[in-house]
């Protein structure tokens, strides 16, 4: 489970199964792709577990000077990569007009985790041969890692075409049937199996990747998987993705200690599935067990060094060496957090408070207490923590849940402007609840809501922060039906659609409190235990059709945004006038059209908000007071771009208002913990308002900042814990003033005071 | 935690056991501004020069514009040398310009460039055996390692090599430093050469970051002790009405805490800090006294007049 940015791109989750490949780096089974009688004999040997005589079969076949084609597929097939791909080479050079060709070396790539470069070859066989069926379906398999919606839209044609080879037929259903069951849709992926096993049954084909996709089928569907799993060893006893394919689609239905038990079942059969040693490896990871994953990957490494994902997570782990753990209380069973060592000091005590605070209120809210400790991971470097998420640097999201596990960017990792860390933790707390509370049976529409709900009516900001883009998706009518929603996080079938879906998902919880009541959440939770769907959990909770629900949900989003939806044209039409009288330093331009933006859609609050370029405009004018009115507008309507709370203190301490200009700063903290002056002038305010134990926190979090002046941010601290009558403490810190600075006279009075006192 | 009665006598003891102050050096220092190219850096590398220079203690000289030349640097320093002791200390800042140019460092004046070869050589012949170059301009950084090996030498630069080539904003704010409390980490109403460094060196960075620009200078400091190296006081010299015995007795409680402080690694933690409050303690009832008789209670002496 995962938060998102505004922008998020989804990334590459290769799939090996679909590649063609039992294993990564291996040939799998190819579908009548290849012809030649010996090669395929070979493979046949190889499909039905008889490992040694496969490989002697193949050796025989290479001494025999082959055709180049035929040595690269041997050499393949005998794990010499770096020589199948030589021999590839030559051969498309030998024929550069052969379209399979070119198909089978992208196949190469595609193993080797190379998709860009398996693409351009398929491309360039479909250029060659337009109507090459292959390559048509390597180029759905990269569609397919890519989490692109076009995947499905490209295998259609192929499903009803009765004119291509009965291999291609049934990879083809293959393929459909995995990403239906990806996106949960499990009576399309059986009927599509079920066409596959036919076709299967009338072949010389083995049956053991549909084996494999009928034993995940039946793990969605909580039947057993063992006598698929059963039935494909009994053909092969060394398939290792009898076990690993369930156990991929347990991994993306989060259901993670499964995983790794099937995970370990497919390295049982077969050691050298190197693809399942790093899932196992990646998986042990999500469930807090570093050093055991560490040894799996490394393992995975000796056997496919091709895989970035391997090497990525390697890194990774060595990255995790400067990370500091505390393990602190928090109801029975605790909180570990896992943070940065540069960081680890100043945010400790905001993530310890906010985890502390969210875990108890959802506990209550939800009936469901944590049974194991909540860990909670913030990386300083976005790329670490995608690497930490699924394995690949350049992901768009900002946290990711793994049952009791929190991982996230940390407020260092995102520009302030835009990336409000207290409400990504408290979105991704609530995960936990939803994962747990259903034995990780949630649907990812209802848990990303939960989770959207629960930032806008309990979270650090509440209210409702609906991004434009998301807006004027559901202005032009692009909410999906409620039965739809889930696949639309799997495979989005336009540009920023995952988003819409987030705000979609948060819009129906909330729409079902204000209807039905909080009470049907819960219970859609217990459905969702209990193993139903989201028909059967919505229709029983809320006593209403998914259908009828469809309809009165499309009436409330009606009745809550018609407004909205009218206002974003001239909206957009404001803000535009306003920027452009910015630009110029019009300023008294500026004032009417943002105000007027700013009435059209009060809870624009991002870092282009048109409350920020009136408040801009009104200092220019030097109207403090106008200004400060435009910043306590943009404050109260959720805005917390760090620049403008600090002016907006400011302007409050100005006016006398320190009570307010605390609080004002005090919310800084979720958005920009990392800076020691913005904590000092906290620290200032809180003793002024007599608040001293506050004051102690933020001129701690100042000294762990490394500020320039480290005397007087220890001096600072000390008089806060004077404040706060804690005077052995408040000596020592006036000791560390003076061991910097012995001359530092201020420090020496308050020494002297305390040694007198 | 309280002091003991013991350690009240041992702060006695050390506050009955003062030195007499060492005997004062001279600093000599030059600060001179390069040619700018044009108007407005003309007018800002005058501007910095001036407020270095009015910082400066000592024998302080200023070169700007058509006056700084090679011939008028090079002569200024060889005149120091006629009456500069190895006590004394040395201070060098350069603003303006600089260059990388056949293998050497090249200080844009007017006429011909002043090179790091003539810089060495003429620091080379200074008898001080304390010395600070702060060069300020582009390129710098080619200066780094090639004069800071000297013992006694502490050579501070805008840039990091003499690869970086844009021109600097470090002048600027080591200018400031010499006049901010904020630079004055120790608290003693002095800036010696680590602080001005330390505070010129984020000021830099905090622009960059501010601006979201990619840093085009990246100040380095290089050589022994820059801390023990004054270059600006924050306010005027101590009230004559202090006693001098009470000036001294400051002087060895404060070498005594860096010694003690120098030692910390191999003590106990509550001894260390026992000890240090103990000294501390003594050092605040001195501070107390030169405090009531008008003097600086801050300014520690000795380094400079």
């Amino acid at each position: 489970m995962s938060r998102l940015t505004p922008h998020a791109a989804w990334v590459a989750v290769p799939l090996l199964l679909l590649a063609g490949a039992a294993s990564a780096t291996q040939r799998g089974i190819h579908y009548g792709e290849i012809d030649d009688p010996g090669l395929v004999a070979c493979d046949q040997q190889l499909w039905e577990g008889q490992l040694q005589r496969a490989r002697a079969c193949y050796r025989q076949l290479l001494g025999k000077a082959p055709a180049t084609a035929l040595r690269a597929e041997l050499a393949w097939a005998l794990g010499e990569i770096k020589a199948a791909n030589r021999w590839f080479r030559q051969a498309v050079q030998e024929n550069p007009e052969s379209a399979p060709l070119r198909t089978r070396w992208g196949w190469l790539f595609a193993v080797t985790h190379q998709a860009a470069e398996a693409q351009a070859l398929f491309d360039e066989a479909l250029t060659l041969d337009p109507n090459y069926v292959y390559a048509k379906l390597g180029l759905a398999s990269v569609m397919a890692g890519g989490f692109s919606g076009a995947a499905s839209e490209a295998l259609e044609p192929l499903l009803t075409d009765a004119n291509i080879p009965t291999g291609a037929a049934i990879r083809a259903s293959l393929m459909k049937a995995w990403l239906a069951l990806e996106e949960g849709h499990l009576d399309e992926a059986e009927t599509l199996l079920d066409r596959a096993d036919g076709m299967l049954r009338s072949s010389t084909w083995p049956r053991l990747e549909l084996l494999a996709l009928r034993a995940a089928h039946a793990a969605l569907g909580d039947e057993p998987v063992q006598p698929w799993v059963d039935e494909a060893l009994a053909q092969n006893e060394f398939f290792g993705d009898a076990w690993a394919v369930p156990a991929y689609f347990m991994v993306i239905t989060r259901r993670y200690e499964q995983a790794g038990q099937w995970y370990e079942a497919a390295l049982a059969v077969q050691p050298d599935l190197w693809s399942a040693r790093l899932e196992l490896g990646t998986n042990l990871l999500r469930l807090d067990r570093p050093v055991e994953a560490r040894r799996q990957i490394e393992a995975a490494y000796t056997g496919d060094p091709y895989n970035a994902k391997t090497v990525n997570t390697l890194r990774l782990l060595d990255t995790l060496d400067g990370f500091e753990i505390r393990t602190l209380t928090m109801g029975e069973k605790g909180m570990k957090l896992r943070l940065h060592s540069e960081e680890a000091a100043v945010l400790t005590p905001y993530v310890a408070d906010l985890t502390r605070r969210s875990v108890a209120l959802f506990s209550e809210r939800y009936q469901y207490t944590p049974s194991q400790p909540v860990v909670v991971e913030m990386y300083p470097d976005h790329e670490d923590f995608a690497v930490r998420t699924v394995g690949l640097p350049g992901v768009g999201i900002l946290g990711a849940t793994f049952g009791y596990v929190v991982a996230m960017d940390s407020p260092a990792a995102r520009s302030p402007d835009d990336f409000h860390w207290g409400t990504t933790l408290w979105h991704e707390i609530a995960h936990i609840f939803t994962l747990r509370a259903t034995d990780h049976r949630v649907t990812r529409w209802f848990s990303e809501g939960i989770s959207v709900f629960e930032e806008w009516r309990t979270g650090p900001v509440p209210g409702r922060q609906i991004p434009l883009v998301a807006l004027n998706a559901m202005a032009e009518g692009k909410l999906l039906p409620l039965a739809q929603l889930d696949a639309s996080f799997i495979r989005p079938s336009y540009p920023q659609q995952v988003i819409v879906s987030y705000m979609q998902a948060g819009l129906t919880c909330d729409f079902i409190e204000q209807e039905f009541g909080f009470a049907p959440l819960v219970e859609i939770l217990a459905q969702y235990k209990a193993g139903a769907g989201t028909r059967k959990a919505v229709e029983t909770a809320l006593g209403i059709t998914l259908e009828q629900f469809d309809e009165r949900f499309a009436a409330f989003i009606d009745s809550e945004f018609s407004e909205t939806f009218a206002a974003l044209t001239e909206f957009e039409q404001q803000r535009g006038d306003a920027v452009g009288a910015a630009r110029e330093q019009r300023w008294a331009d500026v004032v009417e059209p943002a105000q007027r933006a700013a009435t059209l859609l009060p809870a624009y609050v991002d870092a282009d908000s048109p409350y920020l370029m009136l408040a801009r405009a009104q200092r220019e004018l030097e109207e403090p007071a106008a200004e400060l009115s435009a910043l306590q507008a943009f404050f109260d309507a959720g805005g917390r771009v760090p620049a403008a709370l600090d002016r907006l203190a400011e302007l409050l301490k100005d006016q006398g208002n320190v009570a307010a200009a605390a609080d004002v700063l005090d919310e800084s903290n979720w958005v920009a913990p990392l800076d020691w002056d913005r904590h000092s002038r906290l620290g200032e305010l809180w003793l002024e308002l007599g608040k001293a134990d506050a004051a102690v926190r933020e001129y701690r979090a100042a000294l762990a900042l490394n500020p320039h002046d480290r005397a007087d941010a220890h001096l600072k601290l000390a008089r806060s814990l004077n404040s706060a009558g804690r005077t052995d403490e408040a000596r020592l810190e006036v000791l560390s003033a003076l061991e910097l600075a012995p001359n530092f006279r201020e420090a020496q009075k308050l020494l002297m005071s305390l040694i007198e006192s | 935690m309280r002091l003991s009665l013991t350690l009240w006598v041992v702060a006695i003891l050390c506050w009955l056991g003062f030195e007499t102050p060492t005997a004062r050096a001279e600093i000599y220092s030059l600060t001179a501004a390069g040619l700018g190219g044009d108007a407005d850096y003309d007018r800002r590398f005058a501007a910095d020069a001036e407020r270095i220079h009015e910082s400066m203690q000592g024998s302080a000289s200023l070169l700007t514009g058509q006056g700084a030349t090679r011939e008028t640097i090079l002569a200024e320093l060889d005149r120091w040398a006629g009456s500069m002791t190895e006590d004394d200390q040395a201070v060098v800042v350069l603003i303006g310009h600089g260059s990388m140019a056949s293998d050497d460092y090249r200080f844009n004046v007017a006429g011909p460039d002043l090179t790091g070869t003539d810089l060495a050589a003429a620091l080379e012949a200074l008898p001080a055996q304390r010395q600070v170059l702060v060069n300020t301009t582009s390129a710098s950084g080619a200066l780094l390692e090639r004069l800071a090996g000297k013992p006694g030498r502490v050579v501070i630069t805008a840039t990091k090599n003499g690869r970086e080539l844009q021109a600097t904003r470090f002048s600027s704010h080591f200018a400031s430093a010499l006049r901010s409390p904020a630079a004055d980490l120790d608290k003693d109403r002095r800036i010696n050469a680590a602080e001005a460094f330390a505070f010129a060196e984020r000021a830099v960075a905090d622009y960059f970051d501010s601006e979201g620009l990619l840093a085009t200078e990246h100040p380095r400091q290089l050589g022994d002790n820059p801390s023990s190296l004054v270059l600006a006081r924050l306010d005027d010299a101590a009230s004559d009405a202090v006693a001098p015995e009470l000036l001294a007795r400051r002087e060895v409680l404060n070498d005594q805490i860096s010694a003690l402080r120098a030692r910390r690694s191999q003590m106990d933690q509550a001894e260390y800090l026992q000890e240090l409050q103990s000294l501390l303690i003594s050092l605040s009832m001195v501070s107390e006294k030169i405090e009531a008789a008008g003097g600086d209670s801050s300014a520690r002496s000795g380094e400079v007049p």
